[in-house]
């Protein structure tokens, strides 16, 4: 009785880790694994037939396929939309709110609401708001003497005005980054800086700007995760479209796998995409190494 | 001579407001968003439908909340988001917390890191498309239970990644002194570990929970007519009729309501969370 109870303690710490690594083990490694497997077959779920081996034929198509290429351009356009801005807007809000003014917690706490806010419910929101001839958001560019715009519901425009969205909910998470780095920076350079007569400017160019780079970075990789994997607000608005206009990797992965069930193709998209994303997180902290 | 030094004592006294001034802007568009969703889910569709828009409330109407509890039944929407988000977040504490402690004690948390790392880069739907195809063949698609397990997919990880960064912040001491005191290293854990992760534990229930009740594409592609999130009652708010906006903003204010009251009240300990997760990174 005693020694299985001892023997317990003395591994107490794997079998706290147990529980945890079993759940993820089936929740998440053994899908993956099938998910894998799956993307060497041909398999349409609605179909009779049973799924046949086609090694890499899925690959094969997938890569080769014009909406594919299509898909990882709107990716690529939209990323580079909304990352420059989010990392740029978040890093003016932090200088802003590093510094103390009165109500700045009542702002910050209504600054974080963005990221809290449920995506779908704003997806739709804007839906209205973007709407060319009922909607507000060409009511106030009247204001200001622009023609209305398509928004979100013209091919051309829809990659910016679902940008802007995402700009809009990703910025206080940026914010949140840089404040922490902000935060970290000590005072003294700052006080030399004004001794010898620095401006405003001069000491966020050669004093901030350097020191946070490792929290701007750190910002970057995790905004182009998850922007990458955005799927929720461009679903909810478009589906994809105006046709494929705003069809990113992601929401191909949708649409191949639960609304045509190609399963397999879906699959093998899948493992692209997770590939592409790793492409660019090694080529991101490769570039991070060589600037330091 | 003092007209400098009156104009740098007003520039100093003038600052903050400005700072205040500049912090205003920036939340205008937050402000904007969440006052076009109260002032429209109130407004008759007539009002609501007229160009140019309104921009204060002209007219004031509960049709539309009314028809989305009685018709829509969001009430039923809102149970299943409350059942579904509830027991994730109390599986993944459960579950997560004591792994995060045990992985802090062994001295493995850096290897979870990248661990972590992964599970947030790889896309839910690669994991998702194969339960998919595995509930349907179990015929296990329409029930809670396999909902909260794709729900534990991204769960877990995040509630062990802070609490990781809360452990190590624990002071060893403390520990070691019940150790040594003769506590087995399971008292150890009940008695001192968990009590003082009691933070930690607030700040990562409260993000799953938002996390969850936000979710949608799990409610879009496994949850059948009686079991569907509240976000899935927004979403075909709008599918079904295209321009009765006020029907959807009133079932947007049932979804986003108690996140905002969440954010207003629990500011502190999601931005906690929100740093603690992604500094350590």
């Amino acid at each position: 009785m005693s020694s299985v109870s001892d023997w317990m303690n003395k591994k107490l710490y794997y079998l706290l880790l147990l529980p945890s690594l079993i759940i993820i083990l089936v929740i998440f490694v053994f899908p993956i694994i099938y998910t894998t497997l799956i993307s060497f077959h041909e398999f349409n779920l609605v179909s009779t037939e049973k799924p046949v081996f086609v090694g890499l034929d899925n690959y094969k198509k997938v890569i080769l396929s014009p909406r594919f290429r299509h898909a990882v351009l709107v990716t690529f356009y939209n990323l580079s939309l909304v990352i420059t801005s989010t990392i740029l807007l978040g890093f003016i809000t932090a200088l802003i709110f590093h510094q103390s003014f009165p109500a700045r917690s009542v702002a910050r706490t209504f600054a974080v609401i963005p990221m809290m806010a449920t995506p779908a419910a704003i997806g739709l929101i804007m839906m209205t708001m973007y709407h060319p001839t009922l909607g507000v958001a060409n009511y106030f560019l009247s204001f200001i003497g622009i023609p209305p715009q398509l928004w979100s519901y013209g091919p051309k425009s829809v990659i910016p005005a679902i940008s802007l969205i995402q700009i809009w909910r990703y910025t206080p998470l940026a914010m949140l980054f840089m404040l922490g780095g902000l935060a970290s920076i000590p005072e003294e350079p700052y006080e030399a800086a004004t001794v010898d007569g620095a401006t405003w400017w001069q000491k966020v160019r050669y004093i901030t700007l350097p020191l946070l780079r490792p929290h701007i970075f750190v910002a970057a990789m995790i905004l182009m995760i998850d922007v990458m994997k955005q799927f929720e607000i461009i679903f909810v608005m478009t589906k994809g479209g105006p046709g494929t206009a705003s069809e990113t990797i992601n929401i191909l992965l949708y649409l191949q796998a639960f609304s045509y069930f190609y399963i397999g193709e879906a699959s093998a998209l899948g493992l692209v995409f997770v590939a592409i994303m790793m492409a660019m997180i090694l080529i991101l902290l490769r570039y991070r190494r060589r600037k330091f | 001579m003092a007209n400098i030094k009156l104009g740098l004592k007003l520039r100093k006294q003038l600052r903050p407001l400005f700072l205040l001034f500049l912090a205003i802007i920036f939340l205008l568009p937050t402000f904007f968003i969440l006052y076009w969703l109260v002032t429209k889910a109130v407004e008759t569709t007539a009002e609501i439908n007229t160009y140019p828009p309104t921009l204060i409330p002209q007219t004031f109407t509960l049709e539309h909340i009314e028809l989305v509890i009685k018709k829509q039944n969001i009430f039923r929407y809102a149970m299943n988001s409350i059942i579904i988000s509830g027991s994730t977040t109390l599986i993944g504490i459960i579950a997560g917390m004591p792994a995060a402690y045990g992985l802090v004690h062994l001295g493995k948390q850096s290897s979870w890191g990248l661990w972590i790392l992964i599970t947030r880069m790889l896309p839910g739907l690669l994991a998702l498309i194969g339960w998919y195809n595995l509930f349907s063949k179990l015929h296990l698609l329409n029930t809670y239970a396999s909902i909260v397990l794709t729900h534990l997919i991204y769960a877990i990880p995040l509630i062990i990644w802070i609490m990781i960064g809360y452990f190590e912040e624990q002071d060893p001491d403390l520990e070691a002194a019940a150790l040594v005191d003769g506590c087995t290293k399971f008292r150890a854990f009940i008695l001192v570990g968990v009590p003082l992760a009691g933070p930690g534990m607030t700040v990562s229930a409260i993000l799953v929970f938002v996390y969850s009740w936000n979710d949608f594409i799990r409610g879009l592609i496994f949850a059948g007519p009686d079991k569907r999130p509240l976000t899935m009652a927004v979403y075909r708010a709008m599918s079904l009729e295209s321009l009765h906006w006020g029907e959807m903003m009133a079932a947007a204010l049932f979804v986003i309501f108690p996140i905002a009251i969440i954010t207003i009240f629990l500011q502190k300990y999601i931005i906690a969370g929100l740093t603690q997760g992604g500094i350590k990174g």
